[in-house]
């Protein structure tokens, strides 16, 4: 043993002690990655789902008042500050917004899809709202049969 | 013999340089993973805080949607508040007649430090608060702002907290007709 303290750790021993110390360095760093998404996709998800409730406030305006047509709203990945025409982003800056008001005769309704979307093309999220509106409200008239 | 000697010589500048460099090198890569878990911690504090303002706020948009038409003076409309309405009562058993609608107030008070102050909920029972720690209203940002042209209320709070970054949260109300 002594003997073997003296002349050190051999080669294999080296190699052995450094792959299992990469491979506990790769776990960890794995780890962090998914934690810091997962945490990453907490915040900006619940920003996400108020900046949509805003939205679909923004939609149940213009059906109440029938002021112009839901469709009118329609946009595609654009800022907040965009959508609301505000000066700033009212707090909701990284977030991208989609929005479509599609008609859906059948159902006699106009069904208005809310995207909120933020991050990159390859870690990039997003969340989705749907609501419902009669033709009525939506400023949307049925073809004539 | 060879070990003897190189002992004796002590270490050279250039195994200082490369013993350096290397520290440095693994310094900087290792540096990111050592921070990882305290930015991590923040995002969830930061989604924490941002779930609590916006389950404050949940009072205010709900009673602003039960709001009776008409009962909100928007001609008027302090960019500090009060908010003052009323609000359709809600019945419980089935065939019972509603109440008469009751009155509710938000009204933002400063607090003894002058730089925060807190949001109330004021109805004939105690005021309860819904948000302590908001920054003072200004007219360029206001807790209060109604679009008349869509008729929307907006509600837009920073929140301070000790040790945090100021949280922005706004809320938009489409009033009932």
């Amino acid at each position: 043993m002594n003997r073997r303290g003296a002349r050190g750790f051999t080669a294999l021993e080296a190699v052995l002690a450094a792959s299992i110390l990469s491979c506990v360095g790769l776990v960890m760093g794995d780890v962090f990655t998914r934690a810091n998404r997962l945490a990453e996709y907490a915040r900006q998800g619940e920003r996400a789902v108020a900046l949509a409730q805003n939205v679909l406030e923004q939609y149940n305006a213009v059906a109440l008042r029938q002021s112009a047509q839901l469709a009118d709203l329609d946009r595609t990945r654009v800022r907040p500050r965009e959508f609301f025409g505000t000066p700033d982003d009212l707090g909701y800056a990284g977030l991208s917004l989609t929005t479509q008001a599609k008609p859906d005769d059948d159902l006699s309704l106009t069904r208005v899809h809310v995207r909120v979307s933020w991050g990159g093309a390859l870690f990039g999220s997003s969340i989705e709202l749907t609501k419902f509106y009669p033709h009525t409200m939506s400023g949307h008239f049925e073809p004539a049969k | 013999m060879g070990i003897l000697s190189r002992r004796n010589s002590g270490i050279s500048i250039i195994e200082v340089v490369l013993f350096g460099s290397l520290a440095a090198g693994l310094f900087l890569w290792i540096a990111p993973w050592i921070a990882k878990p305290t930015i991590i911690q923040q995002k969830l504090l930061a989604a924490l805080d941002e779930r609590k303002a916006l389950r404050a706020t949940d009072a205010l948009i709900n009673d602003l949607k039960r709001m009776m038409p008409g009962s909100l003076n928007t001609e008027f409309l302090p960019h500090e508040g009060p908010l003052t309405f009323l609000i359709s009562a809600e019945t419980t058993e089935m065939g019972e007649l509603p109440s008469a609608p009751s009155g509710v107030s938000y009204v933002y008070q400063l607090a003894k430090s002058g730089e925060t102050g807190a949001l109330y909920r004021v109805t004939t029972t105690t005021p309860a608060v819904i948000l302590d720690g908001l920054l003072v209203s200004e007219p360029t940002s206001p807790l209060f702002h109604y679009d008349p042209e869509l008729k929307i209320v907006t509600i837009d709070l920073r929140w301070k907290q000790p040790e945090r970054p100021i949280l922005r949260v706004v809320r938009r109300v489409s009033l009932p007709n």
